[in-house]
Parts: C-alpha cells; structure tokens; sequence
C-alpha cells in the first residue's frame, strides 16, 4: 500500500519515448531513348554536278530531337537507301552524317555518338551523294531515306 | 550555275520536300538479360508513340551486325495510336548457341503516298542465356 505513491509518481514523471527510424526509398531509372523526326532535309546539286547534299547551297539538313536519360548511343546507319531517277546510271558513293551545336556539340560525323547528357537534344543530318570520274547527277528525282539510331 | 543546273537544283529540291512528318516513338525495356531452359527465348517491349499523332511502326530484330534474325514477332507491323503504346512479344530462337546477343528495334514506317528522309530507329540490346543442366 505504501508503495502505490511511487509507481503513480513514476507514470507521471516518465517522458514520452519517441520512436524514430527511417523510410528509404530506391529507384532506378532504365535508359529511354525517343527520336522525333522534326523535319525531312533537301539535296542540291554543286556547279559541278557531282556533289548531290543537304549542305550544298539550295539544300537543307533533316532534323531530329532526340529525348534519352543518357546511357544510349546515336547514330546514323551507313547505307542509306536511295532511290535515282533513271537518267542516273553510273554509281554514286552515299555518306550520311550528322551534327548538332548546343549543350550537346558534335562535330559533323559518320560514327556513333555515346550521349551521356540527358535531355532532348536537337541533331542536324545531312546526305551527301559524289560522283567519280566525269560522271555527273542527271536530271529527276532522287529520295533518299537515312535511317537513325538511338540504341 | 547554268540554266540546267538551276533546273537540275530545282527539280531535286521540291521533289525532296516532303510533308515535315512527326514521326517519333520510343521503346522500352533498352538494355535485357533473359534466361531461358528452351531452345528460345523471350523479350517483351513496349514500343510507344509519346506523341498526338498516330504512326505506322515496325519491330525488326537483328543480331549485332544488323542482320536481320529470324525471330518471331507477334504483331510485326502496326499502328500507334497517340500517345499510345503496345505489348509485342518477340522469340528470339538460340540457333545452337549458349548465349545470342539481338538487337529489337522500332522503326518508323512512312505512311502511303508519303515519302520520308529520315527514319528513326529505336534498338534494344537483349542478351539471351540458354540455361543447360
């Protein structure tokens, strides 16, 4: 009976104990890559008319925005298909390539790109038809389709 | 430039002007180890069209040189809704080997009567591992 006092005495004295611990949270993120074709480019030909190219005067580059976390490669595919009109019938050697100035600046190139910098970035391309020789574009329709990649 | 260059310019600029296409898409998974007990095995992707309009794309399969592997795809040529997207499952078969390294890809696919300079690609790296007791 005489001890009842002191255990109420404790209960009141006691301080609250707070419980305390942490939540932790992981995510992963995959690497993602979407190409959004901006727009087609157009081919000129030189004074010569055995350089058929978007960079040419008269032509202009394809453009594509690329929207990737990083971790991917770009790059254009090295054969492009191109369809000449008939009066062409000597060969012609096809170089696709691309640029893009900006956060992420690359100099014209044919070979594939690490993108490490996440982000949409904006990519120039360009196709580039030669001659040899004395041969020369002939009049018509050339389409040529260049294949990019974000792998 | 003589008359006939100009022309020669000329024709081949505007019958290079195509309609501007906004041709986009994307594909996950990118990167895939996959385990198999048979002589085949799966991926599943998920190519999308993250954009309003709707597009005609393509899953290929190809092996690291850009052959083409014969896989099977169920449902190889369709189309996106905006901003929709699609589950395709691809057999990829080992062809005797312990592991096959095949690149899945989405392509972009023109529309009829419409002529298009670029084509995305979209390539997934996936790695098959032929378990053998």
């Amino acid at each position: 009976m005489s001890r009842l006092p002191i255990l109420l005495a404790l209960f009141v004295s006691s301080p609250a104990i707070a419980a305390q611990d942490t939540v932790t949270f992981n995510a992963t993120i995959n690497a993602t890559c979407t190409i959004l074709v901006e727009s087609n480019g157009t081919m000129s030909v030189d004074t010569n008319m055995q350089n058929l190219s978007s960079k040419n005067v008269g032509g202009t580059p394809g453009r594509v925005t690329i929207t990737t976390t990083g971790g991917v490669n770009f790059s254009v595919d090295g054969s492009p298909i191109v369809t000449p009109p008939g009066t062409d019938t000597t060969a012609t050697t096809w170089t696709p390539t691309y640029e893009s100035s900006g956060l992420l600046a690359l100099a014209e190139r044919t070979n594939a790109t690490a993108i490490t910098i996440p982000g949409s970035h904006t990519l120039d391309v360009h196709l580039t038809g030669v001659k040899s020789g004395s041969d020369t574009f002939g009049a018509g329709v050339y389409a040529g389709t260049v294949i990019v990649r974000c792998e | 430039m003589n008359m006939l260059n100009w022309t020669l310019a000329a024709i081949i600029s505007v019958a290079s002007i195509y309609p501007t296409s906004a041709n986009a898409q994307s594909m996950s998974p990118m990167r895939q180890v996959v385990n198999s007990f048979t002589d085949t095995f799966a991926v599943r992707v998920y190519p999308a069209n993250p954009y309003s309009k709707p597009i005609n794309v393509s899953v290929r399969v190809y092996d690291q040189n850009f052959r083409p592997v014969a896989a099977s795809v169920a449902g190889r040529n369709f189309t996106l809704p905006g901003n929709g997207s699609r589950q395709i499952l691809v057999l990829v078969p080992f062809d005797g080997q312990r592991e096959r390294k095949v690149r899945i890809c989405t392509e972009s696919v023109p529309f009829p009567n419409q002529q298009t300079q670029i084509k995305a690609q979209i390539c997934g790296k996936f790695l098959g591992r032929r378990i053998v007791y």
